[in-house]
C-alpha cells in the first residue's frame, strides 16, 4: 500500500508518540473513557431555521423556520445570525412545552470570531449563557455537556443552540463575498441557520417536568426513581405530574408553567413516548495529521472523526452493527471515506453516513463537496437524523460532530488544522435503557 | 495529537487517494471562453476609442478604464462571482479582475462604516498586487534603463 498503514496512528494515546512502537506501552496507560450518562437524558425538542441554500437541499420541506434571504430582515449577516439563535431557541422552548424559566442554561455556539452571535443573542434570550467554541463541532459539544448537566441534577433543561452564516464565515475566514475566486472541488458551503436542542428530564409533554422539586433539583440521589415514574407513567403522567404539583405546591418554578405551556406539546403523549435520549458520549481530543489546506476541511477533520470513532466504540463495546447509523458532522464527500479508510485500519469496518452530505444535493447545488459549519450537523440532526430515532426507524445513532480548529491568523501564519471530533449516541427510549 | 513527519507523509498519501483530481480541461476551457469574452469586449471599446480619433496609448487607457468599469458594476450587482466562480483566473486576470477584488470588500464592509471598513478594507485583496506590482515594474524599469545605459550604477556597485 502506498504511503504504509496509519494503524494506531490517530488513535495513539499520550507518550506513544515518536518513534515509540505503537503497541510498545498499549494496556499501560489508562484508555480514556467514554461518558456513560446514569440515565438516559431525553431530547425534548430539536427545532431548525435555515436559510435559502438549505432548504433547496433534500431536507429542505422539513425546517421549522425558513428564511427568505441570507439577512433575515437584520442589518448585518451577524446579526442575522444571532437572531437565528434566538428564534431557534425561542422555538425550542416552545416545541418542548418550557418557559424561560425552567431552563436553567443554554449552551451555545457558532463560528464568529468571540462567538459573536451566541453572545449577541444571549442579550435577548437572557438566561443563564455558556458559550462553546468547537468551530463546526460545536454541536456535538454542547449535546455531550448539556446532558452531563442534566444527568447529574445540576440543570433541569439545557437548550443547546448551534449557528453558523455562509456570508459571516465565508468573510471572516476567506475572503469578501462578492469577490470572484474559483474553490477546488473539496471546498466546502457553510451552512446558514441554527439549530436548538432541548434535553432535561420531562416536559409539560410527560408531566415529569411538572412535578415539583421543593429541594430545588439538588439531590440526584432521588431523581432516578422519579424519572423511572415519569418515564412509565407517560401515557397518563399529565394526571400525575398535576396533581404532584398541586399537592406540593412549592415549587413556584414549576408551578408556573401549570397551563401556560403550548396546548399541542402537552397533549402529545404519544410523541413524548418515542423521545430520543442520549446514553453515552465521547469528548474528542484535538488530532492535527498537518493538513495545511483550509479548503480540505473533510481531509483535514477525518483522523479527528476517526479517533473518536474508534475510541467510542472500544470503550462501549458495542459491535458497530449495533448503531443503525454513525453520521459524522462534514466531513463531506471526499473527507468521508478517508475517515472510514482509517478506521478499517483500526479494525472496524463502518460505512459513515455525513451530515454534510446529507444536507445538499450536490447534483443541483454549487457547493462542492458538500456542507459545513456549526449549523450543518445541527440542521440535519434535527431535521433528518432525530426524526428517524424517534420514528423507531434507527433503534441507535452514533452523531460525531466534526470541526476544523484554525482561526484566519493560524492559517496565514502556515499552521496546519487542528481538528476535533466530539461523539453523541442517542438511542430510541425502549433501547435507551439497555447497557 | 499532532502527527510527526513520517505520519503526515503517509496521511497525505492516503488522503490523495481520495482527493478528486482538479477539472484542469474544464476549467482551462472555461478561463479561455471567460477571458477571452472581456478581452473580445475590451477589443470593441478599443476600436470605438481609436474610431473617435484616440491616440492607440489613451485608446489603450480608455479601454483599461471601460473594462475596470464593468467589472465594478458586474460586482455591484452581484454577478462577477458567479461569472469568476466559472471563469476562473479567465474572469480573475483582466483588469475587471482587479476592479472586482477592490469592489467586494468596499462593498463588504461598509457596515463597519467608511474609515474603519470601506476605506481600511477596500484593498485587502488588492493592496498585496498593488505593492508587488509597484516593486516588479520598478526593477524591471531599472534593468530596462541599465540595458540602455540611461542608468548609471555608482562606482562602488559596479563590477
Amino acid at each position: 500500500m502506498a504511503g504504509g498503514t496509519l494503524a494506531g496512528v490517530v488513535t495513539r494515546e499520550r507518550g506513544r508518540a515518536g518513534a515509540a512502537p505503537a503497541d510498545s506501552v498499549a494496556g499501560a496507560l489508562p484508555r480514556r473513557p467514554s461518558m456513560r450518562f446514569r440515565r438516559p437524558v431525553p431530547v425534548l425538542a430539536a427545532v431548525t431555521v435555515a436559510g435559502p441554500v438549505e432548504q433547496a437541499g433534500p431536507l429542505g420541506g422539513r425546517f421549522d423556520r425558513r428564511l427568505r434571504d441570507h439577512l433575515g430582515g437584520q442589518r448585518t449577516w451577524e446579526k442575522a445570525e444571532a437572531r437565528f439563535q434566538e428564534v431557534a431557541v425561542e422555538m425550542a422552548a416552545a416545541a418542548a412545552g418550557l418557559r424561560p424559566e425552567d431552563i436553567d442554561a443554554v449552551l451555545g455556539g457558532d463560528l464568529q470570531s468571540q462567538l459573536g452571535a451566541t453572545s449577541f443573542a444571549g442579550r435577548t434570550i437572557d438566561l443563564p449563557l455558556l458559550g462553546l467554541y468547537g468551530a463546526c463541532a460545536s454541536c456535538g459539544e454542547g449535546l455531550l455537556l448539556g446532558a452531563a448537566l442534566c444527568d447529574a441534577g445540576l440543570c433541569r433543561h439545557v437548550v443547546v443552540v448551534v449557528s453558523s452564516h455562509h456570508d459571516a464565515a465565508e468573510r471572516q475566514f476567506r475572503f469578501p463575498t462578492e469577490f470572484g475566486t474559483q474553490r477546488p472541488p473539496t471546498a466546502q458551503w457553510t451552512a446558514t441557520g441554527a439549530a436548538a436542542f432541548v434535553l432535561g428530564f420531562g416536559d409539560g409533554a410527560d408531566g415529569a417536568a411538572a412535578e415539583p422539586d421543593p429541594e430545588g433539583d439538588g439531590d440526584p440521589a432521588d431523581r432516578p426513581q422519579r424519572d423511572r415514574d415519569g418515564r412509565d407513567g407517560h401515557r397518563e403522567g399529565r394526571g400525575r405530574g398535576g396533581g404532584g404539583r398541586t399537592g406540593s405546591g412549592g415549587d413556584h418554578v414549576d408551578g408556573g408553567q401549570n397551563g401556560t405551556a403550548p396546548r399541542d406539546a402537552r397533549g402529545d403523549s404519544a410523541a413524548a413516548s418515542r423521545r430520543p435520549c442520549i446514553v453515552a458520549a465521547t469528548p474528542g481530543r484535538v488530532v492535527d495529521m498537518g493538513v495545511k489546506d483550509p479548503y480540505d476541511m473533510g481531509g483535514a477533520e477525518a483522523p479527528a472523526a476517526a479517533d473518536t470513532i474508534a475510541r467510542h466504540l472500544r470503550n462501549r463495546g458495542l459491535a458497530a452493527d449495533a448503531y443503525a447509523a454513525i453520521a459524522t458532522g462534514d466531513l463531506a464527500r471526499y473527507g468521508r471515506p478517508v475517515c472510514e479508510d482509517l478506521l478499517r485500519e483500526e479494525g472496524f469496518a463502518v460505512r459513515l453516513s455525513d451530515c454534510g452530505e446529507r444536507l445538499y444535493d450536490p447534483t443541483r447545488q454549487d457547493v462542492h463537496a458538500g456542507g459545513s459549519g456549526a449549523a450543518c450537523c445541527g440542521l440535519v440532526l434535527a431535521a433528518d437524523l432525530l426524526p428517524r430515532v424517534r420514528a423507531g426507524e434507527w433503534r441507535r445513532l452514533l452523531f460525531v460532530a466534526t470541526g476544523a480548529l484554525l482561526s484566519p491568523t493560524s492559517y496565514q501564519q502556515g499552521e496546519s488544522i487542528p481538528c476535533i471530533a466530539h461523539a453523541v449516541e442517542i438511542a430510541a427510549p425502549g433501547e435507551a435503557e439497555r447497557p | 495529537m499532532q502527527a510527526n513527519a513520517e505520519e503526515r507523509r503517509r496521511y497525505a498519501a492516503l488522503r490523495a487517494r481520495h482527493k478528486p483530481p482538479l477539472p484542469h480541461l474544464t476549467n482551462l476551457t472555461l478561463a479561455f471562453v471567460v477571458g477571452g469574452s472581456f478581452c473580445a469586449v475590451g477589443q470593441i471599446f478599443y476600436n470605438y476609442f481609436a474610431r473617435e480619433g484616440l491616440p492607440p496609448d489613451e485608446a489603450g487607457a480608455f479601454t483599461a478604464v471601460a473594462i475596470a468599469l464593468i467589472g465594478g458594476v458586474l460586482t455591484g450587482l452581484g454577478l462577477y462571482d458567479d461569472i469568476a466562480r466559472v471563469g476562473g483566473m479567465g474572469a480573475s486576470l483582466p483588469i475587471s479582475g482587479f476592479s472586482n477584488s477592490i469592489v467586494a470588500p468596499a462593498m463588504e464592509y461598509k457596515r463597519e462604516g467608511w474609515v474603519l471598513g470601506v476605506g481600511a478594507k477596500m484593498f485587502t485583496v488588492a493592496g498585496p498586487v498593488i505593492v508587488y506590482g509597484l516593486l516588479t515594474s520598478l526593477v524591471v524599469a531599472g534593468v530596462y534603463l541599465l540595458g540602455h545605459g540611461r542608468l548609471r550604477l555608482p562606482g562602488w556597485l559596479r563590477p
